[in-house]
């Protein structure tokens, strides 16, 4: 009782000093500010640590396994593990998610089991990337599915190797699928629907007017989509970590830049921006932090690309709805 | 059409990162008995044939150059033999044997470049072109020559310890076979083992020895051995431990650096998760059957436990002694310093095995692999941040 | 009664034109095609019960021998470490991981409840009260936050909040009382709770911004001219017509903030100890040890099937709780929709 008295005059106190609305703008302002600052920091920080670390030797030579830090070489094979999985990464992942996006838009109207269908895809968009890492380490290792990796050679009752690109960018595409589907289903369902009517009452078929005007119209936001994905893909520790094996080059058939060698390195493993950055940070066994803030600073640069690249989308996409 | 700008931009940048790898491909490179042959002028491609230095290659390989600029004339002496050849003419004098050129021997950035297959002729080396690899391996004797036959691949896999050494090892044996892959992936101490006993893998890294716990069948072949050392604070007054003071410190009986003759200040102990192979060795040497005392902070790698120790002042742990930098320092460990030098001479003890586990004995590749581990030159790349095992 | 339902529904749902063109006389290619995309579709769909299904029968072993005693008992180290050195021969089954659990907890709920209001704060300055030369570089700032890999804030949280804890905030005397309970270092909930609250607060700012500005634009111009002040509309008015969508950017967050392991695992202090609210404030900067970063501390461990079992038992808690919560926030959603739908 005592206390709601309190609390009451407490608030009819604040009300009364009508100082409630500056109070409140400046906690918003404070937050806001916090945020720019933080994205300052954190990008501050990066450059003050790693900008020494970069020169072109450091992105274009391959990294050396030595606990002396100067010899420890560049970071071309983790750009270039990066590259590939996200290649390979949108490539398993977008012929699945615009398939299930378009069947999701387009071909569901009063069905009563779209619902549950949905809230599968919905919880996949929920399961952390941990549970994805160990799902895909344990699950590849099976004999029968070694063309994703390798198969050990000279031992008896051999298995698969179960680390790959293969293995980690199959992964990755289950763990993308869910927002990939989501964004370009949102894409589809915006192009106005005048334009499918238009075309049905020409007497186009569903699939030709899907193909013909409904994709191409929805095309800004399927690339959204994407960008999204791949910067989830590029950024993403745990799976790599975990099913790409932590080998710091590419371990396939050298050299690798051979196109007959390409199936090869992507059976085999390699190593990404992110994992050699927690590989060479004081937290892993790389022993050469100045380069892992090095890495980190270049990681930034290709996902600040990425992310206007979205922007840019984004706004002609605006444009032209206007 | 600011699009179309965009994605012309994306192209361009493309094609010169290909244009650049293309050009990487250019290079020829030259393995002597498996070492790369550093060189003034490079070897290069010309009517189907590969052009090498001679002057480079020949001293390489034993023998001494002389040039006769007025006769444009090289001759080169190994041995008894003496060879001479002509700029510009296909012939050329092995002995008193008289040799014919695939093409005329010619001067290339002030230095004499001869057909490859001259230096084989002319010198008794087994020489190799390897086209997906640009590469050139001479190779002489017997033993190089079946060891640079080498072909298919390894998987191996284990101790993070072990890694940047495996894959030291790893480059410098697929320098030599170009025709053998060789995959390193970490995982831990206990991930090699059981990949080992479970065909996931040819070759399990291992930082200690094998247990009874272990799965048999393995067979464990010991390549390297390193230093476990104790590290504290640089700011730490404390210079030396004993053996039973560190036990005391880990299993919780000190909890005050007072106590061993530093300042009243609490001592955090940085320990290592349980499968890590060096937290194996480290209880075996120092606890025995007592436990790490329960709050010990847990770390994954040797990297943690440094940057724990090196950001604070009461902090203690064991690491590595390859990953011992100006960031923390070792106190002397019952009156021995932990240096690189004690550790090779046998009197600083602390010293843990590392070992390469196979399931039966190493046979066919692995067993080649190993081989070369344990040669000469295997063990001079150990050398140089571990003890070697001789 | 569904043949009615559909009857019902087919006719109100599809325009004339289409089912006049479509029904008839549906092309063979065209029925491949629909088949086609709907098998992808399914499969997409049951993709997460394979996973679960996987991830669950590996841990039955660990999760049937410890029954509810793996949610509600502790000393996890310890008997990991046994069952480590146990090996096959002798295998330990039953594990508790009431301190990765309510490390877990902890961290997330703290993370959350920063976010919450910060991230509140600047979600409402953003679509409300910032100056309009300021809202497209501060939106830009939060989607770039959004997708800097965690990683890196686990990096720059190792390098500057950890040194920072250590330093300022945990005195010699402090940590000398504590030491036989706890090693206090710097690594610590705190620093757990910072560096999660940097990484979500973004996700959750993106979310709340949308909330914000969908809600009914009429709301706010009555409120207006009724005279409420600008910051009084906001509490009042268009706070509580975008709380649904707030909800359900709360609830994205803390699903990546449940699953964050390898930033966890740099800074949070590696051991799985239970803070005990009894110690006062210090509670923040004890020591605590997620699920996630233990699957990514311990995955050495993986090689003894006890270990492996535990860690995938650790997994299945994982997916089931962030199951839980993407239904729960399907229903908030739900509501979100249904609420859209009567405003219009």
């Amino acid at each position: 009782m005592f206390r709601e008295i309190c609390g009451r005059g407490a608030l009819r106190i604040i009300r009364t000093i009508k100082g409630e609305n500056a109070i409140g703008h400046a906690a918003c302002w404070l937050s806001g500010l916090l945020t720019l600052f933080l994205l300052l920091f954190i990008v501050i920080f990066l450059v003050l640590k790693g900008i020494h670390a970069i020169n072109w030797d450091f992105i274009t030579s391959d990294p050396r396994p030595s606990l002396n830090q100067n010899l420890t070489g560049g970071i071309l094979t983790p750009i270039i593990g990066t590259f590939l999985l996200v290649v390979l990464g949108t490539l398993f992942a977008l012929p699945w998610a615009l398939a299930t996006a378009i069947y999701l838009a387009e071909y569901t109207e009063g069905n009563l089991w779209v619902g549950p269908i949905r809230m599968g895809i919905d919880i996949l968009s929920g399961v952390p990337t941990i549970v994805f890492a160990i799902f895909g380490l344990a699950i590849f290792t099976n004999p029968h599915l070694s063309f994703f990796s390798t198969m050990v050679e000279e031992v008896t009752n051999a298995k698969a190797f179960g680390r790959s690109f293969m293995v980690s960018s199959i992964t990755m595409s289950m763990m993308v699928l869910p927002f990939i589907i989501k964004s370009i289903e949102e894409a589809i369902r915006a192009v106005p629907s005048a334009y499918k009517e238009a075309a049905y009452g020409l007497g186009i078929s569903k699939w030709r007017t899907i193909r013909k005007i409904v994709l191409p119209s929805a095309i800004s936001g399927i690339i959204t989509g994407v960008v999204l994905g791949i910067g989830r893909i590029a950024g993403d520790t745990a799976i790599v970590w975990l099913c790409l094996g932590g080998s710091m080059t590419l371990t396939g058939t050298q050299p690798w830049w051979h196109p007959q060698n390409w199936l090869a390195t992507l059976q085999n493993t390699g190593s990404t921006l992110t994992t050699y950055i927690f590989y060479s940070s004081p937290a892993g066994e790389g022993n050469s932090p100045d380069k892992a803030f090095g890495a980190g600073l270049i990681l930034i640069v290709i996902i600040l690309a990425l992310n206007s690249l979205v922007d840019h989308w984004g706004r002609y996409r605006t444009l032209r709805e206007e | 059409m600011k699009n179309r700008l965009l994605v012309v931009s994306l192209v361009a940048i493309l094609t010169l990162l290909c244009a650049q790898l293309a050009f990487a491909a250019g290079n020829i490179s030259v393995l002597v008995n498996g070492k790369a042959l550093s060189m003034d002028s490079k070897p290069f491609v010309t009517q189907g044939k590969v052009l090498v230095p001679m002057r480079a290659i020949f001293e390489t390989l034993g023998a001494s150059v002389k040039w006769d600029g007025k006769a444009q004339k090289v001759t080169a002496k190994k041995g008894d033999v003496e060879i001479a050849l002509w700029m510009g003419k296909k012939e050329a004098n092995v002995g008193s044997k008289s040799v014919t050129l695939d093409v005329a021997a010619a001067v290339d950035k002030g230095r004499t470049v001869v057909p490859l297959r001259f230096v084989a002729e002319s010198l008794g080396a087994e020489v190799d072109w390897v086209s997906d690899k640009n590469t050139v391996v001479i190779t002489t004797g017997g033993g190089g020559a079946a060891a640079a036959k080498l072909t298919g691949s390894l998987k191996m896999s284990g101790s993070t310890s072990v890694q940047p050494l495996a894959e030291e090892l790893t480059q410098t044996f697929m320098k030599e076979n170009p025709k053998v892959q060789i995959t390193v992936t970490g995982g831990g101490s206990g991930v090699g083992i059981s990949d080992a006993a479970d065909g996931k893998v040819n070759i399990g890294n291992v930082s200690r020895a094998l247990k009874d716990t272990d799965p048999k069948g393995l067979v464990a072949t010991t390549i390297a051995k390193d230093a476990i050392v104790i590290v504290v604070n640089p700011k730490n007054q404390v210079g030396a431990l004993t053996t039973e003071q560190v036990k005391k410190i880990f299993t919780g009986a000190i909890t005050n650096w007072k106590e061993i003759g530093g300042k009243n200040a609490p001592i955090l102990v940085n320990s290592r998760t349980a499968p890590s192979g060096t937290f194996d060795f480290f209880k075996e040497k120092f606890l025995g059957e007592d436990n790490v005392v329960s709050t010990a902070k847990q770390h994954a790698s040797n990297g943690l436990v440094r940057q724990a120790v090196a950001a604070n002042e009461n902090a203690v742990g064991f690491i590595s002694m390859g990953f011992v930098d100006s960031s923390i320092k070792a106190p002397k460990l019952d009156g021995v310093e932990p240096t690189l030098e004690n550790a090779k001479n046998g009197t600083y003890k602390i010293v843990r095995p590392f070992v390469m586990v196979t399931k039966g004995s190493p046979t066919g590749l692995a067993k080649s692999f190993l081989d070369f581990v344990l040669s000469s030159e295997g063990q001079s790349i150990v050398k140089k941040e571990y003890i070697s095992i001789k | 009664m569904e043949q009615e339902n559909a009857s019902v529904l087919i006719p109100q749902k599809t325009s004339p034109i289409t089912s006049f063109y479509t029904k008839p006389r549906k092309p063979f290619k065209e029925i491949i095609i629909e088949r086609i995309l709907l098998l992808l579709t399914i499969l997409s769909s049951i993709l997460i019960f394979f996973v679960m299904f996987f991830v669950i029968s590996k841990a039955v072993p660990v999760l049937k021998a410890s029954g509810f005693n793996f949610v509600f008992s502790g000393g996890w180290d310890d008997i990991f470490s046994k069952a480590w050195q146990a090996g096959a021969d002798q295998p330990v089954w039953r594990f508790g991981a009431l301190p990765l659990i309510a490390g877990t907890v902890l961290a997330t709920s703290g993370a959350l409840v920063f976010c919450f209001t910060f991230g509140l704060g600047c979600a409402v300055f953003i679509e409300e009260i910032c100056p309009a030369w300021l809202r497209k570089p501060l939106k830009s700032t939060v989607r770039l936050l959004a997708a800097i890999p965690s990683v890196i804030y686990g990096l720059v949280g190792l390098m500057t909040v950890v040194p920072f804890i250590s330093k300022y905030l945990i005195s010699n005397e402090l940590s000398l009382r504590m030491i036989k309970i706890c090693i206090l270092d710097g690594t610590s909930l705190l620093a757990g709770i910072i560096v999660l609250s940097m990484m979500i607060g973004p996700i959750f700012i993106a979310m709340a911004g949308d909330a914000i500005k969908s809600a009914p634009k009429r709301y706010k111009e009555a409120s207006l001219a009724l005279g409420l002040s600008h910051w009084r509309t906001i509490v009042k008015i268009i706070l509580p017509a975008a709380r649904n969508g707030i909800v359900a950017g709360a609830i994205l967050a803390a699903g990546r903030a449940i699953g964050e392991a390898i930033a966890l695992s740099m800074v949070t202090g590696s051991v799985a100890n239970l803070p005990n609210p009894a110690h006062g404030l210090v509670f923040f900067l004890e020591p605590v040890r997620t699920l996630a970063s233990t699957i990514v501390d311990n995955a050495e461990g993986m090689s003894v099937a006890a270990c492996e079992s535990a860690l995938f038992a650790c997994g299945s808690v994982l997916l089931l709780t962030c199951v839980l919560l993407s239904l729960f926030s399907r229903i908030v959603s739900g509501n979100l929709r249904q609420g859209g739908a009567s405003n219009n």
